[in-house]
């Protein structure tokens, strides 16, 4: 054959077009021009006029960068497809999430794809009028304006906290203008444990402690799992330790049940501010029992006499047996650890629960401590330095402030002061991606690039140096911060290069990590560092910390008293944080752990504190604390200390883009004071807008559970296999399929499950989830395919909030399958049920007789304005209205991987799938695997496992999601 | 029945055929007028998405399909009159079973409409026919939807068939009567009928055959439609009394639904003297029986629930009857059962206000169970996580109404354009029918 298709000697076929056929054909041809007259457009699948050479279509790019949603500091890969950033994931080489990450996290993208982005430099007449302008004529501007201000001193910034080349840069900038006003400025700055520490220690920083030399925890108030410096790291070592060879034993107090105090084997829910008292009463009865080894001689017995447990249990309202029980333990211990931290409150026993948590700690010498490491978080201002500022601002002794990345029109506890300062500041410059509250009252909003387009570094802790670098072109042609402030030191007429050594950011940045590469070559040093996300080391060993006498000598605590009146305790929740996440319809979207509330916010009281103030479930509520109040829907619940008022931080948004604005309340300014609260019904009802229907068991056996003493003695559940070999005569009416090669299945370990849902939020990432929105996520319409189901037993102690993700089970004997008329729920050769929506006509069907209530269904066309579609996964479909959808076992990772064997001729790994959820778990609570191959963790897992059960065995659907019961420490 | 004439029989009938009156083509215009609301609403409902009416997760199915089972209930009342009665040669049937088989037949074209209007994607509704196409898709026969589906269409064809079958005669005798338009419907419709000997002996022996067919199809399409619920897995659905109960609560309620439509349309019509009131209660008479039928069924329902020890269905149990939809059920109860007993009393089954009031009250009653057999169960599944509440949008209630006013419309159009009452049967023969042989 020759390449033209011909054979050999043959020829080609004379063309027959005559002439008139030709003026025919293009008589024709020139008509159907004419009729074609509707401009076409051409949908680009790249958004790039010139191909990059380094993007292969169909081919995804993988970018190390730091996540920034938070102060922790996570290791982030990104995901970019085509030019577009669509994923994100944990760095599995990271120390600190060991690839795994929040639901913040893996909601990162939405803040880069917000359709409310700024676009263009805006700025602010006296008369409110925004005028939109270039770069050019806004540098030009400001420029004019920065000029005059070199050496003037009169400059202030204000940003979130920052550490390596950012932060060094400020602060040349500054020096530029002849000032050092720099604020770090967090809402949640830990204060109360930086001053506790400090009083013992003598150093105020926020520790990084690690948890897995512990083998009994303490947490007094420190929700290490949900939101308490660094999660993720917390939780991703804690709970692994939790199931290593020697559990630690693990008690919680504090004022509200969180996902943290969930997971402790016991807990103790007291009044915000009151659980210094429990540490308070270990000292003492550790004091009086005779001191352990190391003991400082001055901490008698004597010197905390006024916290026996006898004088403390009646304050706390448990029996003085329970303290000297705990007390006990603590002694037992060999590394025992104590968290203590207030929170957000600034009582005056703010920084007495870190202080008597630390004390604790040091009086015992526990080795625990060794190898704990500062965080960044030491670094940020305090509320006294904040307020200093704010004073300074009010004296016009500065011109221009610049903020960015901090919002303190939102989170200053003073709402109003923010505007009053402002009145003397002639120039507000706002550098923010978001409309939010502080760009909005400032002269200026430059738009500038999230940290998913910018280049950076972040050090959140010693030791762990992140580098940031761009996962996708910046949009809008936004500058990063860095940039923009190098632009506007050349437009005041800096000379870049002499001043910064740089003329950009991304030129500074790499100079100063010159500075780290030492005698390695740099450039090889920067490719690898880019490659792995950043540079870490084990940080140096730091001296044992001690308590000094002198410090010692200063300590006071305030005698036992219960608290008069009822007591605030705000809370940063797992989905909005400290408000920074509201602007993410996935967070708002992802219903609240505890609570599984939605798009809101609540006011959560114990059924004995309504019951005191006559006020019931439904009601709205005025909470008044310092003179000021808000007004939010009613949380009833023994989920909250008695006497105390729990209201969660995040919500109430005045801008901040289309999915904050105008949702629920801010809590802030309540923040100045936290006794004497009061909560007035306003004689409105509302119901909360909340995901879950029934929150307890009822005695079906959904979530099981196991006592640890019976670990070892417990008799494995009868499982029905998803397998040829769980099909019995006596049982089935269908013969069972031929055995698949391959039978994917997934085990899920309830005792690693803290709920903190980052599954959730990966799987909107990863499939393209819709969004429903406020008016029909409490309506069950939210389209998750993965839920984590709550359940409560209030009259368990041990286990009064449980936790299970559920998701689609693949039945073998799916009772979706048989009822859908046209075969658009069906088995494929892997044993996975699947849902083939374009045959789907939407009879629902499936979905009602799913007993898991596992399927979505699309009950609208659900939007994604522009650009979030740029986010969504070019291997998932989007589904249209009318359509059932669910979980797929994330069928597209399972068929790149399964393509990639093939194309290496070897047969797919053990481990080698990942389904979005099981790759996000910051507790690894997910196993994935080939059932059908022996040697799988999957199959090593469910076969000898006493722990493994199936969620409603009796209907005998063969479910392939085994789940492991829940242990509990007794 | 009073002794007639042929020739007053015949009067008698199609005096009911004359021009109608000015309010009774307003009744025809408002009714049009709520069809037309609904098709809008329904046209709403498939451009913005199926998230316009209550339904969620995990109440799926409740208005429409609580409607298919009610309007396909309405329509088991015609077949049962015309077929079953037929062939145990109940004489009392003639007066009432033409007005029922017209209900039947626009009872069951609005039911078939539900489950189309219920479809999440309604324009690729002929995906759930088994038609051949290139791609060899076929649907899925294990679905009791597609049971439902060939279920319905047979019913609906042979309920059509067996109406028109017997009308031929009356067409005849019409297209003998009447002048214009109507005569050409009529000629055409008549299909030559002349009443020779020959074509009364082929037709009886047709008219038997269908309604030896017709008779089994009363049992089995409410079975089958029984069976989307039964073969379910959910407590309060999977149940194997369903068909029987099924059957017997859409006898019920064709019932009911016959006497409340007679009761006026007698009067209108003036058709007092051939539809009498012992006609209408001895219909009364057979709700006594149904009623017994489901009321047992209710009964078994919690007593299953109970002697199955199963926690899901002892709780699914005590949902239906404390619940959120309690008072549906306990409705339901009085309507269906207590009501229908009055009927026991003469007086009562022969009181033309306590037929209409009670006839009407089981019809509500019959919705309304339904209702809860469809809402129950979805809303109180396996997980208590993830139970959920319906409550019905205004777009479901336009939809529902709207059906009622597609069904009444058809139903008054027919009535003044087809004998109402059968007009052949309802003259004795001059000898005793041909034996069939």
């Amino acid at each position: 054959m020759r390449e033209d298709g011909l054979r050999e000697n043959e020829r080609p076929e004379e063309p027959t077009l005559s002439r008139r056929e030709w003026f025919k054909l293009a008589a024709l041809g020139g008509l159907l021009g004419l009729g074609a007259q509707t401009p076409r457009t051409f949908d680009q699948l790249i958004p790039l006029l010139v191909p990059n050479e380094q993007i292969v279509p169909g081919q995804a790019t993988w970018y190390a960068t730091s996540c920034r949603e938070c102060p922790a500091g996570c290791g982030m890969l990104v995901r970019n497809r085509e030019g577009r950033a669509v994923k994100c994931e944990g760095n599995p080489d990271h120390p600190l999430n060991a690839g795994r990450l929040c639901a913040r996290g893996q909601a990162a993208l939405q803040g880069l794809y917000d359709p409310d982005r700024r676009r263009a430099p805006v700025r602010r007449r006296a008369s409110g009028e925004e005028v939109t302008l270039t770069w050019a004529d806004a540098l030009t501007d400001l420029g004019k304006h920065l000029a005059p201000l070199r050496h003037s001193g009169r400059v202030a910034v204000i940003s979130d906290l920052q550490t390596g080349s950012l932060a060094a840069l400020l602060q040349r900038w500054l020096a530029w203008f002849g000032s050092d006003r720099y604020l770090i400025y967090e809402p949640l700055n830990y204060e109360g444990l930086r001053g506790g520490l400090q009083a013992v220690e003598g150093r105020p920083y926020v520790p990084v402690y690690r948890l897995e030399q512990a083998d009994f925890v303490l947490s007094l108030g420190a929700d290490f799992l949900d939101t308490w410096v660094s999660p993720v790291h917390h939780t991703q070592r804690f709970v692994e330790h939790r199931h290593g060879a020697n559990v630690p034993g693990f008690v919680y107090a504090g004022p509200r049940l969180s996902l943290t105090a969930a997971a402790a084997d016991a807990r103790l829910l007291v009044a915000p501010g009151q659980e210094r008292l429990v540490a308070l009463a270990l000292l003492q009865v550790l004091a009086a029992a005779g001191p352990l080894p190391g003991w400082p001689a001055w901490l008698t017995a004597r010197r905390l006499s006024a916290f026996t447990p006898e004088a403390v249990a009646p304050v706390l309202g448990v029996t003085p047996g329970w303290l000297r029980d705990l007390a006990r333990r603590w002694a037992g211990a060999r590394a025992p650890v104590a968290l203590g931290d207030p929170g957000v409150s600034p009582g005056p026993e703010a920084s007495e629960t870190a202080a008597a948590a630390h004390l604790l700690n040091l009086a015992s010498g526990t080795p625990a401590l060794a190898g704990t490491v500062d965080h960044a978080l030491g670094q940020t201002a305090t509320a006294e330095q904040t307020r200093a500022l704010l004073a300074e601002l009010d004296t016009g002794a500065i011109d221009t402030l610049i903020v960015f990345g901090a919002n303190p029109a939102y989170s200053l506890p003073d709402p109003g002061r923010w505007q009053v300062a402002l009145e003397k500041v002639r120039q507000v410059i706002s550098l923010t991606p978001y409309r939010d509250e502080t760009s909005l009252t400032s002269h200026w909003a430059l738009p500038v690039g999230t940290p998913l387009e910018c280049w950076g570094d972040y050090e959140p802790q010693t030791g762990v140096a992140n580098l940031l670098q761009p996962t996708t072109g910046p949009l809008y042609g936004a500058p990063s911060p860095g940039d923009a402030l190098l632009l506007l030191a050349a437009a005041a007429g800096c000379d870049l290069p002499a001043t910064f050594g740089a003329s950009s950011f991304h030129e500074y940045l790499r100079n100063r990590w010159r500075q780290r590469a030492g005698k390695t070559d740099f450039e090889e040093f920067w490719r690898e560092s880019l490659r792995r996300g950043g540079v870490w080391s084990e940080p140096p060993a730091s001296p044992r910390p001690t308590v000094t006498r002198a410090a010692a000598s200063k300590l006071s605590f305030s005698p036992p008293a219960a608290p008069v009146g009822p007591r605030l305790c705000l809370f940063p929740t797992m989905t909005l944080f400290d408000g920074r996440g509201a602007h993410k319809r996935w967070l708002q979207e992802l219903p609240d752990p505890m609570t599984k509330i939605i798009w809101e916010s609540w006011v959560e009281i114990s059924p004995a504190t309504a019951q005191a103030a006559g006020l019931s479930a439904g009601q709205v509520v005025t909470v008044e604390a310092g003179g000021r109040q808000v007004t939010a829907p009613l949380l009833v619940t023994p989920g909250v200390a008695p006497g105390t008022v729990a209201i969660p931080l995040g919500q109430g948004h005045t801008a901040f883009g289309r999915y904050a604005q105008g949702r629920g309340v801010n809590a802030f300014p309540l923040g100045i004071a936290v006794d004497a609260v009061t909560v007035t019904p306003t004689g409105r009802r509302q119901e909360l807008l909340r995901t879950d229907g029934e929150p307890y068991q009822l005695d079906r056996e959904i979530v099981r559970m196991l006592p640890r003493s019976q670990l070892a003695t417990a008799r494995p559940e009868p499982l029905i296999m998803p397998l040829t070999s769980g099909f019995t005569r006596d049982r089935d009416l269908y013969a069972p399929p031929p055995e698949p090669e391959r039978r994917w299945a997934m085990a899920i370990d309830l005792s690693r499950c803290t709920g903190c849902s980052a599954c959730v939020t990966a799987c909107y990432a990863e499939n393209n989830l819709g969004v429903v929105g406020p008016d029909h996520a409490p309506r069950q319409r939210v389209m998750s395919w993965v839920r984590v189901d709550r359940y409560f037993d209030w009259r368990d102690p041990q286990a009064p909030a449980v936790f299970q993700p559920m998701l689609c089970q693949h039945c073998e004997a799916a009772p979706c399958e048989p009822v859908c008329p046209v075969f658009a729920s069906a088995h494929n050769e892997e044993g996975l049920n699947m849902q083939v929506y374009n045959r789907c006509v939407g009879t629902r069907y499936c979905s009602n007789n799913c007993p898991y209530k596992v399927r979505r269904f699309n009950w609208f066309d659900y939007d994604w304005p522009e650009p979030l579609n740029w986010q969504a996964n070019p291997e998932v479909s989007v589904r249209c209205r009318g359509v059932m959808e669910k979980c797929s076992f994330c069928i597209q990772r399972i068929r790149e991987v399964e393509f990639r064997a093939r194309q290496e001729g070897r047969p797919v790994r053990d481990g080698e799938v990942t389904p979005a959820c099981a790759q996000t778990c910051p507790a690894q609570v997910f196993t994935f695997g080939d059932l059908r191959d022996p040697q799988s963790k999957i199959a090593r897992l469910v076969a000898t496992n006493p722990r493994a059960y199936q969620v409603l065995p009796q209907l005998n659907t063969k479910p392939a999601v085994f789940y492991l019961k829940k242990i509990l420490n007794d | 029945m009073p002794e007639f004439t042929y020739r007053e029989i015949n009067q008698e009938i199609m005096q009911a055929l004359s021009r109608p009156t000015r309010r009774y083509f307003l009744v025809l215009a408002c009714l049009a007028l709520g069809l037309g609301a609904g098709l809008l609403t329904f046209l709403y409902q498939t451009l913005v998405g199926m998230g316009v009416t209550g339904l969620n997760v995990p109440v799926g199915w409740t208005p429409y399909i609580t409607n298919f089972v009610f309007w396909i209930g309405i329509g088991h009342a015609g077949t049962l009159l015309s077929a079953i009665l037929y062939l145990f040669r109940v004489e009392w049937r003639n007066a009432v079973y033409r007005a029922a088989e017209t209900m039947t037949v626009f009872a069951v074209a609005t039911a078939a409409m539900f489950p189309l209007i219920h479809l999440g994607r309604v324009w690729v509704f002929y995906w759930l026919l088994p038609y051949p196409n290139q791609r060899h898709l076929w649907p899925n026969f294990k679905s009791p939807l597609m049971w439902d589906v060939v279920a319905v269409t047979t019913y609906f064809v042979v309920s059509v068939l067996f109406l028109y079958m017997g009308l031929i005669p009356d067409l005849a005798a019409l297209r003998d009567a009447s002048t214009g338009w109507r005569k050409r419907l009529y000629a055409r419709f008549a299909l030559g009928w002349d009443g020779n000997h020959h074509q009364w002996r082929h037709y009886l022996r047709a008219y038997m055959g269908l309604a030896c067919l017709a008779t089994p199809l009363v049992i089995s399409v409410h079975s089958v439609v029984s069976w989307d619920f039964a073969m379910a897995l959910l407590p309060g659905w999977h149940e194997t009394i369903f068909a029987p109960y099924f059957v017997a609560g859409a006898i019920h309620s064709g019932l009911a639904m016959v006497i409340t439509l007679l009761i006026p349309l007698r009067k209108i019509l003036r058709l007092e003297r051939l539809i009498e009131v012992r006609h209408l209660a001895a219909l009364a008479g057979l709700n006594i029986l149904t009623a017994l039928i489901i009321g047992y069924a209710y009964a078994v329902e919690p007593f299953m629930a109970w002697y199955s020890g199963d926690a899901a269905e002892r709780s699914y149990s005590a949902f239906r009857a404390f619940g959120p939809y309690a008072p549906y059920y306990w409705i339901m109860l009085v309507c269906n059962v207590a009501l229908p007993l009055l009927y026991s009393f003469r007086r009562v089954r022969e009181s033309l206000p306590w037929l209409l009031g009670i006839s009407l009250l089981i019809n509500v009653g019959m919705w309304l169970e339904r209702y809860v057999i469809l809402v129950t169960p979805l809303a109180h599944g396996f997980l208590p996580s993830s139970r959920g509440l319906y409550t019905p949008q205004w777009v479901e209630i336009a939809i529902s109404l709207a059906s009622g006013c597609l069904f009444l419309l058809g139903f008054l159009v027919a009535v003044r354009l087809f004998p109402i009452v059968a007009i052949a049967e309802n003259k004795p023969l001059p000898a005793p029918p041909p034996e069939v042989v």
